[in-house]
């Protein structure tokens, strides 16, 4: 018997998904969690930082997914020089027909998917000029502003060693980001794989294009229209005041950003998952990425060795 | 809200599909040990089915109000988060929603009959009828039946007295009368060895014991009967007969002298 027809469309979304992450596995080898919290960012409409040391194909996995969904990619390589105009863009002067006029020449950051590398390298003004774009989703030049084309979605990386010469994002700032991914170094089989496939052919895999701009758009209103249970609004309410209360683990906790973000996730995860509903096993897996970058570790507990992903989890069990 | 009405009825239904079923199961049970008692104690049958379909009755309305939305939750984790999401989300009439409802109708159709039961509860529950079956059959083959006398209270009091205890304390008849009337003259019972001399005189309302003669032996021949054997009147009694009967006997003689 054929599914009911708005079912069927979610299982129809869940095939999408399917086969997006099957053609970016053409060229990605493993990192299936860290496809599924890039997606999940994209489908919140939001940002993510990306934590992950160098050679781990995180440009090459951004610009597959942009390739896959048709939409603009542009990669920004920042360095303690950077200006905030080299990212958002600058008037030039040009002559036309005679006449000398100034035109507005657009930044990277006029894409749909924008790579912010080593976010941290770059000076504060800088970061703070990249951020306030995330955040207003445009930019203003002189006295013009200029919206930016949607869907709108950054991805800055952070590198966790070699910190010297770098701006550290201040707390405030890092909590803009919806997600904060880790990337970890591929299994030794995956490892293989990826010497396979890179040393016996000079061209990354061609990847098919199978998402139009709309359907994206599409697919985020519906991410927001996943229904949640109000039991599991106060389990994650509760989750996140108990990172501002445990005083024993955590120094600062999250704000209630946080707990916006980590529903909002949920919604998309399950949404990718082809559920029609969020369920605590959802929240669950999102509120590690959603959390580990808002809450700051006590003395005692980074004496103790702990990781905020150990905090977080100690955290779940209560729930 | 259609939707949300037609999840509810396919909720409502849901939940009496499981119920009638376990209900069901229960009253074939019941109605087997009630059709195995019907048939030892040999009485109709139709008390075996009215007491069936009245516990039937009772036990499907205990079940339907004992399986709540939280038992179905508890015994089908799967459908828990989704069950508890619609209930919060009734009034929702998005895409989402809506495919959410769409599931929960779906999903609610796996839970029904299977998740609800225990199988092996209700393999129990169908090798108990089974074996209830054989035991009518069996009952009802051999006619056997449980013996009234069973019922006799005095039976058990027999059976559970002690040797030489007096019994039926509460069945000892109560005589109105007196012992003596009863049981004679009591100095009677102090005659013992003593000999008795009593006489009998029909006429006189006294017996000569004296004149009795010690008995005789005598041989009786085959077709004759000793003269002495007869029996005589000691009064001549007047009958009070009506005089239709009398002029029937004088007829009667009158006839017998002619013959």
């Amino acid at each position: 018997m054929a599914a009911p027809m708005h079912l069927q469309q979610v299982h129809n979304i869940k095939g999408m998904f399917d086969s997006l992450k099957t053609e970016i596995a053409k060229v990605i080898v493993g990192q299936d969690e860290v496809i599924d919290q890039i997606v999940v960012a994209i489908m919140c409409d939001a940002n993510a930082l990306l934590e992950s040391y160098p050679g781990l194909g995180k440009t090459l996995m951004v610009k597959t997914l942009a390739q896959i969904m048709d939409l603009k990619f542009a990669r920004i390589q920042s360095t303690p020089d950077l200006m905030p105009s080299d990212i958002t863009g600058t008037y030039v002067l040009e002559e036309k027909k005679g006449e000398k006029q100034f035109r507005f020449q657009q930044g990277p950051i006029f894409a749909n998917i924008v790579l912010a590398d080593e976010i941290n390298r770059a000076t504060p003004k800088t970061q703070a000029a990249l951020l306030e774009a995330m955040q207003e989703k445009q930019v203003t030049a002189g006295n013009t502003t200029f919206p930016l084309e949607l869907p709108f979605f950054v991805l800055a990386t952070q590198n966790p060693i070699d910190q010297e010469g770098t701006y550290p994002l201040p707390e405030a700032q890092t909590d803009r980001f919806l997600l904060k991914i880790k990337v970890d170094y591929p299994a030794e089989k995956e490892e293989l794989d990826i010497v396979e496939r890179y040393t016996a052919q000079d061209k990354v895999p061609a990847v098919r294009k199978f998402m139009a701009r709309d359907s994206l758009l599409n697919l985020q209103k519906y991410c927001r229209q996943v229904p949640i249970s109000d039991d599991l609004k106060k389990k994650v309410v509760s989750l996140v005041n108990r990172t501002r209360t445990n005083k024993d683990l955590i120094e600062y906790g999250a704000s209630p950003r946080a707990s916006i973000g980590l529903v909002l996730a949920a919604k998309a995860y399950a949404i990718i998952n082809g559920r029609t509903f969020v369920s605590l096993d959802d929240v669950k897996k999102m509120a590690y990425p959603v959390l580990r970058h808002r809450i700051i570790l006590s003395f005692k507990a980074e004496r103790e060795g702990r990781t905020t992903d150990d905090v977080i989890t100690q955290l779940l069990e209560k729930v | 809200m259609v939707s949300v009405q037609r999840l509810f009825a396919e909720l409502y239904y849901e939940v009496f599909k499981i119920s009638f079923l376990q209900a069901f199961i229960d009253s074939i049970i019941f109605f087997m040990v009630a059709l195995n008692i019907t048939t030892l104690l040999d009485i109709s049958f139709y008390f075996a089915l009215f007491t069936t379909i009245a516990f039937l009755a009772i036990d499907l309305t205990y079940r339907m109000k004992k399986t709540t939305l939280n038992q179905i939750e508890e015994k089908n984790p799967n459908v828990r988060d989704i069950l508890r999401t619609a209930k919060d989300n009734l009034n929702g009439t998005n895409f989402m929603v809506l495919a959410m409802f769409e599931e929960l109708i779906e999903r609610m159709k796996t839970v029904s009959a299977g998740t609800l039961l225990n199988n092996k509860e209700l393999f129990l529950k169908v090798a108990t009828v089974c074996i209830l079956s054989f035991s009518v059959i069996f009952l009802s083959a051999n006619a056997i039946h449980v013996p009234k006398s069973l019922f006799d209270p005095d039976t058990y009091y027999q059976f559970f007295s002690k040797p030489g205890q007096d019994h039926m304390d509460f069945y000892s008849v109560e005589f109105n009368e007196s012992d003596e009337l009863i049981y004679g003259d009591a100095s009677l019972t102090q005659l013992g060895n003593k000999t008795l001399d009593i006489r009998v005189n029909p006429s006189m309302n006294e017996v000569g014991f004296q004149e009795i003669k010690p008995p005789e032996e005598k041989e009786f021949e085959r077709g004759t009967f000793p003269s002495e054997v007869a029996a005589v009147t000691d009064i001549s009694s007047e009958e009070k007969l009506p005089k239709e009967s009398k002029l029937a006997i004088a007829y009667n003689m009158k006839l017998k002298e002619i013959s």
